[in-house]
């Protein structure tokens, strides 16, 4: 498998396919990272295409100095981050919101169908329940594959303030699944169909 | 590891970021740690249940708009270099020290040698790095001086033997031809035309604006630099050799390991033979074997105007191999006369330093060491000094 970092150097030398490759690697972890930092589909996918057209713009210039992954997250964290503060000024509750979604289903399905379509807004709204910068972390961590230094570079933040701030996410979520009713057997038979 | 540390690396130990080694002490320790046995294991547990989590796939409609732009950008954007600008950076200083080393090693090669260089043209003062003539020199040479200073009592040159100043000329005046001027006698010796091929209509103007020939004076042999000169129309249709030699001879196999330009055996040959497997091993005596039996050709060369050295003088035996070179010059307000005799090889055998008015010997005297001669430098007529 080519790298991230050969297919960008690549493009830069004028070959489109190889940013085809990389929209195909990236951009359905992007989006996922963005969905569920951000809660709300309509932004997630805008800012996915920014990031992708970011990369278009930016692809002239860079330099193979950080792992590409680092970089792209860094660039779909912050335009999430500036998105985020552009909307703080009209606080509109999205319709899609994974925290209502779950709350909306409370009530345990009769067959495991059912029950696995039940764990997973509860998963949703767990994670949407985090804080932010408990939220970012966990979702780089788990949903976009960076290791923790390189969330650190992401962030800008020294790398055991991100050790803290996951432990303190996988905390807050194993209590709120708990608390959702959704412990280690709910998700093993989920995970099992 | 004390139990905090272990503690601490219980996340990496979930996330797979220690090292083997590192990973296996924390699961040590976390075996026989409650505490850290159970964090690990609610740790791996939530992992476990947010996996369950799955990814969101992108909408597939943003994807050919991000191709179209990309495309537009690679269209517009100007090719990436495909050598890096350190590369192109090195690679211009490596050029700039080549060129620095290819002046330098010039520079040093302009040094004249010394005096066992066998390179006929550049003993006689025809070095190819010889500087412009020294002013109010003139140019042509005295015809009377060659047959003074001539050194074998040689038959006269047939008549159609080229003036013996139109044989070869200083280095100076041979730049105006245009040719090859550092080529070896041997190769030049070889792209010699036949005297009966026309004289080539290019090389006519290369040779026409030289109004004075040079004074390059010959034994009444010619010397074989005549195949040499053959190209300029001048000299190729009269530059026969004497003796009835056959100027188209190709050059026979030289004995000497040397550059020596060899020569077709001539009508002397077998006497030259005879004198070859007769002459004893030691130079100088084959040397005066080679002068007795009257088979030395000598070329001698002089510089008129030039008071500090006034004239050059080589012999070669039938074989072409320069076997004696002298020349004459000032060295502080005394005339003295160096004479090398060389042997087969070409390397100087006997180097004697003589005072030219009493012939008395100076060798060992300031400056006459024999390899700092710089025999084949051009004539030091400025420096008087020999």
């Amino acid at each position: 498998l080519e790298s991230d970092e050969r297919l960008m150097l690549r493009f830069q030398g004028g070959d489109v396919r190889a940013f085809e490759d990389l929209v195909r690697r990236h951009r359905t972890p992007v989006f996922s990272f963005l969905l569920r930092l951000v809660r709300e589909r309509g932004r997630a996918e805008d800012l996915c295409q920014e990031t992708f057209l970011r990369l278009v713009r930016a692809a002239g210039g860079w330099q193979p100095r950080a792992p590409f992954r680092t970089w792209l997250y860094a660039v779909a964290r912050n335009l999430a981050f500036d998105d985020a503060r552009r909307q703080a000024f009209r606080r509109v509750e999205p319709l899609d919101d994974p925290a209502r979604a779950a709350a909306a289903s409370d009530d345990p399905a009769p067959d495991r169908a059912a029950e696995a379509a039940l764990v997973r807004p509860k998963l949703e709204a767990a994670i949407a329940a985090l804080p932010d910068e408990q939220r970012e972390v966990f979702l780089l961590r788990e949903h976009a594959g960076l290791r923790f230094h390189e969330i650190a570079e992401v962030t800008g933040v020294p790398e055991n303030t991100v050790k803290s701030r996951m432990r303190y996410a996988l905390e807050a979520l194993r209590e709120k699944l708990e608390a959702l009713g959704i412990g280690p057997d709910a998700t093993a038979r989920s995970a099992s169909r | 590891m004390s139990h905090e540390e272990m503690r601490d690396r219980l996340l990496d130990l979930a996330y797979g970021e220690l090292s083997p080694r590192e990973a296996r002490e924390v699961e040590d320790h976390a075996a026989s740690c409650e505490g850290c046995a159970a964090e690990l294991a609610r740790i791996r547990g939530t992992r476990r249940l947010m996996a369950a989590l799955p990814v969101e796939p992108a909408p597939p409609q943003g994807e050919r708009i991000l191709v179209a732009a990309a495309r537009e950008a690679a269209r517009r954007r100007p090719p990436r270099r495909l050598v890096p600008r350190w590369a192109w950076t090195a690679a211009v200083a490596a050029a700039s020290l080549a060129a620095v080393a290819a002046v330098s090693w010039r520079i040093v090669a302009m040094r004249p040698g010394g005096i066992g260089r066998e390179d006929p043209q550049a003993l006689m003062g025809d070095s190819p790095y010889a500087p412009p003539a020294p002013a109010g020199a003139p140019r042509d040479a005295p015809p009377a001086k060659k047959e003074e200073l001539a050194a074998a009592p040689r038959p006269a040159p047939e008549s159609g033997a080229a003036p013996l100043a139109e044989r070869g000329a200083p280095a100076r005046d041979r730049v105006t031809d245009g040719g090859p001027r550092r080529a070896a006698p041997a190769r030049r010796f070889a792209e010699a035309p036949p005297p009966e091929a026309a004289p080539s209509p290019d090389a006519a103007p290369a040779r026409a604006p030289q109004p004075e020939p040079p004074a390059y004076a010959a034994a009444p042999e010619p010397p074989q630099d005549a195949a040499a000169a053959a190209p300029s129309p001048p000299r190729g249709g009269k530059e026969g050799r004497g003796e009835g030699e056959a100027p188209t001879a190709p050059s026979a196999p030289s004995p000497p390991p040397r550059a020596a330009p060899s020569r077709a055996p001539s009508a002397p040959s077998s006497a030259a033979a005879r004198a070859q497997a007769t002459a004893p091993p030691d130079p100088v005596s084959r040397y005066d074997e080679l002068r007795r039996a009257g088979l030395l050709r000598g070329e001698i060369r002089t510089f008129p105007g030039c008071d500090g050295e006034p004239w050059r003088k080589l012999e070669r035996d039938p074989d072409g191999r320069i076997v004696s070179y002298a020349r004459e010059g000032l060295s502080g307000d005394r005339r003295v006369r160096v004479e090398a005799i060389y042997d087969l090889a070409g390397a100087p055998a006997r180097v004697t330093v003589k005072d030219a008015a009493t012939s008395e010997p100076l060798m060992g005297t300031k400056p006459w060491v024999p390899h700092a001669a710089e025999a084949d430098g051009p004539p030091r007529c400025a420096r008087g000094a020999n």
